[in-house]
């Protein structure tokens, strides 16, 4: 089963990157540009991603704590895990407590590449155990 | 009874006892005034019996017959008018018409004069005198006798008659005193004074008038060679009281020796009044009579036997008169002793004295020093009083001067909290001038300026509590400056009861930093955003340089790969960069995310070592030690700083192969210290290492990049969590830079730490 992957960010270049990045190992991988905020829950209607990669620094309109929220909110979008991905450590410091409670997993940008293949595979991983748990 | 009175002047009679006046009946105590007298219209008039008892009779003392038999004559302010002989005769006529022991009154100017003899003083005052005993010496009538005889002849008076009869009495008893003294033996009688009162008899053998002012004192009329015997027989006699004979006594009359006896008879008359009687004898007259008749009638050839018995008599005379005077000479050296005897303890008496007033004298002379002592201390205290107060002065200009000086407004406030004074500062910042502040309450000043409810509390009720307050910041917009933030600062004195109160404007200061919080809070946001703005094409950069460098090595293009992999590095270098630029900022503007937890830092250490030490192959990095105990800080940035020290360590030793990390931990803290055998610092340096931006130059650092931010951030972040941090170096040999973390507190309190997480600093 070819996980799915969706990645949120509003820069093409860094788009380009996670594709790249992602493609030659097996992932099924969507990209959305953050400035559409409304199509996002239609692609997610769609895609049903396995997991959501999101750049935290969205736009120059700052914090994107509405869709974060959203998200986790959303009863049959709350289990799909999510990772931050984000320049800016101290803010992220700030959310910590929220970040914890929420499971948001967090990479620093800009990343190492490895890094950012193991959150994935680790998050996906306890993602789909906690997904045969529940089915049993 | 009858009463008496006689005037000068004939006319006072018919004013006699006329209505007694008011004030002159105060004399009389009122028993006596109701005995006496009856009023009459306020006055006082004499009962009729008491004056039916009166006889008034015009009598001229001089002139007239005197009264007799009278028992109290009072004779006031009469004498003054009269002359001595006036007096003299006066005084006789009283002495003649009092009875026998009558009372003579006088005035308190008059006096009794030389009638001595005549009175004798009753009492103390010399007042009331008495009659003496009438002494034959001076018969009263004298001289008038035959004028006041013919007088009262003529006179058909009672008295009269018997006053001749007296008269008559008394020449008998004088003829026969003139027939017996012919028998009796010359003699005189004398009064205590010595005065001669009386001669019977022939006296001119032993008694003559002396020269000079007439007088009849026995001692100057005695013969020579009397007056000596006279004296010492006297004087028996008035001892012993008894009549004393004393024979033997030798006078010399006109060059003949004469042998003496005399014999004084003491006559006491009363208790105060003595009279002697001196009877003298002529001792030869009645021995040498017999002894001349015996001679014719002796023997025949007698005449040596005479001499011899002349002779035999002389001796025996001789002697007796020796033996009389031996008796006197040890009388008189007795006497002599006696009063040498008082002499000397009267001596005694007085050296005694002296020694006493001798003593007093020192006693006084010791008082007089230690008055003088207590002068010298009392000088001395007032002149310290005196240094005091002038250093009390010169204090209190001087905290007037400091008052006046200082550029904070200061207002001084008694226990009512009424403005006493303020100094120059007040009234110009306020705006207010001294007349409207001064005896004030504070309240009312500059328009109720003041009556600012956090200051009533503060003053009210705070400061009687506290002793004194500090930093108290009050927000108030005043009438005329506007809004203002005040700092107050107040202290009670506490012996004056005065309340200092320093009122600090801070609205710039205040604004000043709140601006400055601004623009710290604008430079993080806009570093924040900058260093978004700069990580995103480094993402993109690293991003593409990774996959680049993975394809290479897939490739095996290995010369393209390690420029990759420089180009990797590089990229990092300047991420750290933008990091540590990032931290400053976000520390300044207070925004650095802060979690404090408590945690293992044996295990910090050991991982970050253990991820340094892959970047790293020439140094060997060591942990030595262990914490006992886990502390309490922000893991993440403790190892931030654990990374920084490393780094440093690393970068500043390249020729080492060894780093040391010593951890250990005392009983409330761990100490973490980082130490490498590299290029060290100078000493002059090491102080500034932990400031911003500072780096150590010299030759040796040139070739090291950086900002010299990190060790800045490092020991903000270390003070932060209730560490601190120091450095030992020495160039040439190494530095060792420590910091310390303080240990958790008891595992009960986690959940305060967790309250504690979102803080910033």
């Amino acid at each position: 089963m070819i996980p799915r992957l969706l990645v949120i960010d509003d820069e093409q270049d860094l788009l380009l990157i996670y594709q790249l990045i992602f493609e030659p190992e097996g992932y099924d991988i969507r990209l959305a540009s953050s400035g559409l905020q409304v199509s996002q829950g239609m692609i997610i209607e769609q895609f049903r991603p396995d997991l959501i990669i999101l750049d935290y620094h969205l736009g120059r309109n700052g914090r994107n704590e509405p869709l974060l929220q959203q998200l986790k909110a959303d009863p049959s979008l709350s289990a799909i895990p999510l990772i931050l991905c984000t320049a800016d450590a101290n803010v992220l410091r700030k959310q910590e407590g929220f970040l914890r409670e929420a499971n948001v997993r967090v990479v620093l940008k800009p990343f190492e590449i490895g890094a950012l293949l193991h959150t994935v595979q680790q998050a996906l991983q306890e993602s789909s155990f906690r997904w045969l748990l529940c089915r049993d | 009874m009858h009463l008496l009175a006689d005037w000068r002047r004939p006319e006072s009679f018919c004013v006699a006892f006329p209505l007694m006046r008011g004030w002159r009946m105060s004399w009389y105590s009122i028993a006596r005034l109701d005995h006496f007298f009856r009023p009459v219209n306020g006055n006082y008039q004499i009962h009729k019996a008491v004056r039916e008892l009166c006889v008034f009779a015009q009598h001229d003392l001089l002139k007239d017959p005197p009264f007799s038999r009278l028992d109290l004559l009072s004779c006031q302010n009469v004498l003054i008018y009269l002359g001595l002989g006036a007096q003299k005769k006066v005084m006789q006529r009283f002495h003649y018409a009092l009875a026998p022991h009558g009372m003579l009154l006088l005035g308190p100017s008059e006096a009794i004069g030389a009638a001595s003899d005549l009175f004798a003083p009753f009492g103390e005052h010399k007042r009331q005198w008495y009659r003496k005993k009438a002494s034959g010496s001076r018969p009263f009538v004298g001289g008038e006798t035959h004028r006041s005889t013919s007088t009262i002849v003529a006179s058909e008076d009672e008295n009269s008659m018997v006053y001749e009869e007296k008269k008559q009495a008394f020449d008998l008893q004088k003829e026969t005193d003139r027939v017996l003294a012919r028998f009796a033996p010359a003699s005189v009688v004398i009064d205590e004074q010595m005065d001669i009162l009386h001669f019977r008899g022939d006296t001119s053998p032993y008694l003559r008038l002396a020269q000079g002012r007439a007088s009849l004192n026995l001692f100057k009329m005695a013969r020579t060679g009397l007056d000596l015997a006279l004296r010492t027989t006297l004087s028996k006699a008035r001892k012993s009281g008894q009549p004393v004979k004393k024979a033997g006594v030798q006078v010399s009359d006109n060059g003949v020796l004469r042998d003496m006896i005399i014999e004084v008879i003491p006559l006491n008359a009363s208790a105060a009044e003595r009279y002697f009687v001196i009877l003298f004898a002529e001792a030869s007259a009645s021995s040498s009579n017999p002894a001349t008749s015996l001679v014719p009638a002796g023997s025949q050839g007698g005449a040596a036997q005479q001499g011899r018995g002349v002779k035999d008599r002389r001796i025996r005379e001789l002697e007796r008169e020796l033996e009389t005077t031996r008796q006197e000479m040890r009388r008189v050296i007795e006497e002599l002793e006696a009063a040498n005897e008082e002499l000397h303890s009267a001596n005694e008496e007085s050296l005694s004295s002296n020694e006493e007033l001798q003593s007093l004298n020192e006693e006084l002379e010791t008082s007089k020093e230690e008055i003088q002592a207590s002068n010298e201390e009392l000088l001395v205290l007032n002149a310290e009083l005196q240094q005091r107060n002038t250093q009390l002065q010169e204090a209190r200009d001087f905290a007037e001067a400091i008052v006046e000086t200082i550029r904070e407004p200061l207002l001084v406030l008694d226990a009512d909290l009424h403005a006493q004074r303020a100094n120059r500062a007040f009234y110009q910042h306020f705006q207010v001038a001294p007349a409207d502040t001064e005896r004030r309450w504070i309240f009312d000043l500059g328009n109720g300026q003041w009556n600012i409810p956090a200051l009533r509390m503060l003053l009210e009720e705070l400061l009687p509590a506290n002793h004194a307050l500090v930093d108290y910041e009050v927000d108030h917009t005043f009438p005329h400056i506007g809004h203002r933030i005040m700092l107050l600062n107040a202290q009670r004195i506490e012996r004056s009861q005065l309340l200092l109160l320093a009122l600090e404007d801070i609205t710039e200061r205040k604004q000043t930093a709140h601006e400055k919080q601004q623009i710290l809070l604008q430079r993080e946001e806009f570093m924040a955003m900058a260093s978004h703005e700069l990580k995103t094409p480094v993402t993109s950069l690293k991003g593409y340089a990774q996959l680049l460098l993975s394809r290479f090595i897939k490739a095996g293009d290995e010369r393209s790969a390690a420029s990759l992999a420089k180009m990797n590095a590089q990229l990092d270098k300047l991420i750290h960069l933008i990091d540590e630029l990032l931290d400053v900022t976000t520390l300044e503007a207070g925004q650095l995310a802060w979690h404090t937890h408590p945690f293992d830092l044996n295990v910090l250490v050991r991982e970050i070592v253990e991820e340094v030490g892959y970047t790293d192959e020439q140094h060997q990095i060591r942990i030595e030690g262990a914490v006992a105990a886990p502390v309490s800080g922000d893991c993440e940035h403790t190892g931030q700083v654990l990374i920084n020290l490393l780094s440093n360590a690393i970068k500043y030793s390249p020729q080492a192969t060894t780093i040391r990390v010593t951890c250990t931990s005392d009983t409330d803290s761990a100490t973490v210290s980082v130490q490498d055998s590299g290029i060290g610092i100078a000493s002059e340096k090491l102080t500034h290492v932990f400031e911003r931006f500072f780096r150590v130059s010299g030759p040796e650092h040139e070739s090291f990049p950086g900002l010299g931010l990190g060790l800045f951030i490092s020991a903000q972040m270390v003070k932060r969590q209730g560490g601190r941090m120091w450095v030992e170096s020495q160039p040439g040999v190494g530095s060792a830079f420590s910091f310390t973390v303080p240990l958790a507190p008891p595992p009960e309190s986690g959940a305060q730490s967790q309250e504690e997480a979102e803080q910033y600093i």
